[in-house]
């Protein structure tokens, strides 16, 4: 290669690097939000999956599968389907179980006559945080009189999964009263856990 | 959970909190500030539905990503677009972006890189906007070490055409 098609080739790569399109967003965005979006999306990815196989891994029984009221009443499902809202829910968050078990916790089919009350209810959901091991143990000691570490090991995954909504549904009484809300027009909701890992 | 499916996203978790502002950065320039939180949610909620197919060592896991983001990008210019939730919630971390004054600079360089064809352009972006080896391209493309190099040399060729004034007055 001559010397000055050498130079030329300098001056261009010079020119080409400092094309480069500007990236404001990238520069500007949070470590925190860009690690908030990898955990967004993992919990996205998995209700996609879910959306399209929910069915299945519910029949061949890789997963608990638990229906929570809005009272916080949980009882075991048999013969699960996929309920229709979870494809497009108003919370999803991930917990882990007593057991170990990691779980994916849907809330979702809000029910309530007041379109005030109900959206103040998705606002709380969809900003709610996981409820605290410390929170729910809480709860669990005001139902069942005894901490989680006291509960028979064979309970605890399923005294943690109703504690977990028990809590929610506690801190959505205190968001709807904060709001100016009776508490007691909490609406109705529905939950499903669904966990990989356990035989509970 | 298995120990296995746990170890690998773990892995995954780790490879997206290392990588995503640069997958950020990559997708910002191909489909613009506007697009980019959407294009970065696609890619990653992609990367967690393919994550039994993430690769083990660090750097091939970032090529493996930059694969996807790729995708993405094509799927962006055939128009198709998703917006999520995702997406806002990034678009809301950073507020108003500033107004770019150097938008006029190197515009015509820009537009001489636009109308190349788009694999070559893809090239030319990837070595000098984002920094990669032309062995890191053919990675994340899927395509054999020469044909990237045949794509880049024969983009400059052009381009030094097309920039031939520019390229006298810089030396």
């Amino acid at each position: 290669m001559d010397p000055s098609s050498s130079f030329r080739d300098d001056a261009l790569n010079d020119l080409l690097d400092r094309a480069a399109a500007p990236a404001p967003l990238s520069a500007l965005m949070t470590d925190a939000a860009l690690q908030e979006a990898t955990r967004a999306a993992r919990f996205e990815a998995a209700r996609d999956v879910k959306s399209r196989l929910g069915r299945r891994l519910a029949i061949s029984g890789v997963a608990l599968a638990l229906v929570l009221g809005g009272t916080g009443v949980a009882a075991a499902v048999t013969n699960f389907e996929w309920p229709s809202w979870a494809q497009q829910p108003d919370a999803a968050m991930q917990i882990t179980l007593p057991s170990g078990a990691q779980c994916e916790y849907l809330i979702g089919n809000l029910q309530n006559a007041d379109p005030e009350i109900m959206d103040a209810a998705r606002a709380f959901f969809a900003s709610a945080p996981v409820p605290t091991t410390a929170q729910v143990d809480a709860r669990v000691v005001a139902v069942h009189g005894e901490t989680l570490a006291q509960t028979p090991e064979g309970d605890r995954d399923r005294r943690y999964s109703s504690g977990v909504v028990g809590v929610m549904a506690d801190e959505l009484d205190a968001d709807l009263q904060q709001h100016g809300f009776d508490s007691a027009q909490r609406p109705y909701f529905e939950g499903v856990i669904t966990c990989e890992g356990t035989n509970q | 959970m298995s120990a296995v499916r746990r170890a690998r996203d773990e892995r995954l978790t780790n490879a997206l909190d290392q990588n995503a502002r640069d997958l950020l950065r990559y997708l910002e320039r191909r489909v613009g500030s506007n697009d980019a939180p959407d294009a970065l949610s696609d890619t990653m909620i992609a990367a967690w539905k393919g994550a039994a197919r993430v690769p083990t060592n660090p750097v091939e896991a970032r090529m493996w990503m930059f694969g996807i983001a790729r995708n993405v990008v094509l799927n962006h210019s055939r128009g198709e677009r998703r917006r999520s939730r995702l997406a806002e919630r990034l678009r809301e971390s950073v507020g108003v972006l500033p107004a770019n004054n150097d938008a006029a600079a190197g515009l015509d360089v820009l537009d001489a890189i636009q109308r190349l064809d788009p694999d070559l352009a893809e090239v030319i972006r990837a070595v000098h906007w984002d920094g990669f080896s032309l062995a890191e391209i053919s990675q994340y493309l899927g395509l054999p070490a020469s044909t990237v190099r045949s794509r880049y040399h024969r983009a400059k060729r052009e381009l030094a055409h097309v920039l031939g004034s520019q390229v006298e007055l810089i030396q």
